[in-house]
């Protein structure tokens, strides 16, 4: 039989009891174990992939203590060639390399979390109920209310960035201010250490990504005031030159702080417009044409990519270049091709498609997008 | 004095940008040309004013709650802006092109 | 500070204070809900820089920490509406 249990593996105190109860089953089974963990973003570098592996081979090494030695374990690192964001990707990934081994069985570790955000075992299980596949939940413990050494960490750093935004705006000098200032910050750190951050917050990329924002901001400021000349000039105009349209820009950026910033960036920034954003697929309105031809160059990847990436992950061909855009309303998707954009390295993108109805693009399935622009691309005839 | 014109000319930018946004609000077609008013002029137009009243106060107290409010502003309104157009989207609105400028609005 | 900024940090506060009436039509006039939401925001920020602007034109500090607070709550407002407004089915990712 093909069988084998998959089970993917997140840093978690219940991981080794998992790893024992997946073991157990497979034998049952007879069949292997395949131990997987999602890596988001594949443009990041080797950092995140450090951290990965470590757990994986914690895993592996658990599951060779279990079994006996020719019981089959394999491991693999999962989304290290696209972007994922959000539990339906982390899923997609599961099953995609479940059909491809033939694995029939998923087991979940109870302290499964995607980031190191709450436990997303429910969200995770709600999706997995709808495919059809067989999985189950593990019975292990996972560890009550004990925290764990990152969740001390994150509880820490936001304990502090409270208690300074408290003194910030409060400016307390007598001791009782102080001590409900201090009350205060544990109240907020034990909340919110499950929330606040997606990944621990570790000091190299912190400090990098702040030495690198003294850069950022002054050009972010600079790209904004321009922006408004430009919008001024646009508005203020008896004609009202407006040509707007709208795109769906797969954004080369990994995690949701720098989704965030890209986000914000896009919005803020010359005629630009970030209407939604699903992992990192986000939806992109613009007011004129310049200003989405801006964008499909990536002129504001660049900068947010170099703020959290460092400066030698932040050169990239755009979006258009990489063939992650495609123009769902608008000048660029009703009208024939835009030579400038159709020249630029041959890839088949929605914008060398004659009209809106047929786009089909390598990037995404071509139902979604008769429907996106079934709700905004016929008003263009 | 130089401090009181630096005031005078940061205010002005201020009012001006929030009058682009205003104007902005009223001219344009719709919802999604609409929220680039709301963003991007009223969030520097708020940005200058707030600097305006930095400048004039001086002191590190109220530099740092001037600098507080610009930073609140400066990431709390694309986020609104983009909340709103988001759920417009989603409830099918339509985006205006260039095409519909005969029916003026 | 002199007289004259004071003086001048006013006047802004005042033409803000019209140019927020403007807007007022786009809340009255709709179209969509997103459309009043939007408007209501923008106003919002008008009025957090109104209370930036007397702040200092009173000589009155103590009114930007109102603005904070009404910036913060500002923007829960568009937060929620865009929130509880949102369809789930109706953006098609893939």
């Amino acid at each position: 039989m093909t069988g084998g249990v998959l089970l993917p593996v997140a840093p978690s105190s219940s991981l080794e009891e998992t790893v024992s109860y997946a073991v157990s089953l497979a034998r049952g089974d007879d069949a292997g174990i395949h131990l997987v963990r999602t890596v988001p973003g594949h443009y990041v570098g080797d950092v995140a992939t450090e951290a990965d592996n470590r757990v994986l081979s914690r895993a592996e090494q658990r599951a060779r203590e279990a079994s006996p030695d020719d019981f089959p374990v394999t491991t693999a690192l999962l989304g290290t060639d696209r972007y994922i964001a959000g539990p339906t990707e982390h899923v997609e990934l599961f099953l995609e390399y479940a059909r491809e081994n033939g694995i029939d069985r998923i087991v979940l570790d109870p302290g499964y979390s995607l980031d190191a955000t709450a436990p997303t075992l429910q969200s995770l299980e709600s999706i997995l109920e709808g495919t059809g596949v067989e999985f189950e939940r593990a019975p292990a413990e996972t560890g009550g209310w004990r925290p764990t050494r990152d969740e001390l960490l994150r509880a820490g750093v936001i304990g502090v960035v409270a208690f300074a935004f408290y003194v910030a705006l409060g400016g307390p000098t007598y001791s009782f201010a102080l001590a409900s200032g201090v009350v205060t910050g544990v109240i907020a750190a034990a909340l919110l250490r499950n929330v606040a951050f997606e990944t621990t917050p570790s000091l190299g990329p912190i400090a990098g990504t702040i030495a690198r924002g003294a850069y950022f901001v002054p050009y972010l400021l600079w790209e904004i005031t321009k922006a408004n000349v430009l919008f001024a000039y646009v508005v203020l105009h008896p004609r009202l030159p407006i040509d707007p349209g709208l795109d769906r820009v797969e954004a080369a950026v990994g995690s949701g702080m720098s989704v965030t910033a890209f986000a914000n960036s896009i919005t803020l920034t010359p005629g630009t417009l970030t209407v939604d954003a699903n992992g990192h697929q986000l939806l992109v309105h613009s007011l004129t044409e310049g200003a989405r031809d801006d964008l499909v160059e990536g002129v504001h990847e660049r900068p947010v990519r170099y703020l959290f990436y460092g400066r030698e992950n932040a050169d990239l061909p755009g979006p258009d270049a990489r063939g992650d855009v495609e123009a769902l309303v608008g000048p660029a998707a009703s009208a024939e091709p835009e030579p400038a954009v159709a020249a630029d390295g041959g890839i088949d993108t929605a914008v060398d498609s004659p009209n809106s109805e047929t786009v089909d693009s390598p990037t995404a399935e071509p139902e979604s997008v008769v429907d996106a622009s079934a709700s905004g691309g016929e008003s263009d005839e | 004095m130089i401090l009181t014109g630096a005031i005078i000319v940061f205010a002005a930018i201020g009012v001006f940008f929030t009058f682009v946004a205003a104007v902005g609000m009223l001219r344009l077609p719709d919802v999604y040309t609409r929220s680039h008013a709301a963003t991007k002029a009223d969030t520097l137009g708020a940005g200058f004013s707030i600097l305006a009243v930095a400048l004039y106060f001086g002191t590190a107290g109220e530099i740092l709650r001037a600098a507080l409010l610009i930073v609140f502003i400066y990431y709390t309104n694309p986020t609104a802006a983009h909340a709103i157009t988001r759920a417009a989207y989603s409830k099918g609105i339509d985006v205006w092109t260039a095409d519909e400028r005969e029916g003026s609005s | 500070m002199s007289e004259l900024a004071g003086t001048v940090l006013l006047g802004a506060a005042a033409v803000v204070v019209v140019l927020a009436a403007m807007v007022l039509y786009r809340v009255i006039a709709g179209p969509t809900t997103h459309d009043r939401v939007m408007a209501v925001n923008v106003i919002g920020t008008s009025i957090v820089m109104v209370l930036a602007l007397i702040a200092a034109g009173l000589d009155r500090p103590e009114y930007l920490d109102i603005a904070i607070v009404y910036a913060l709550l500002n923007f829960v407002l568009s937060l929620v509406v865009g929130r509880f407004t949102y369809e789930t089915e109706g953006v098609e990712w893939r």
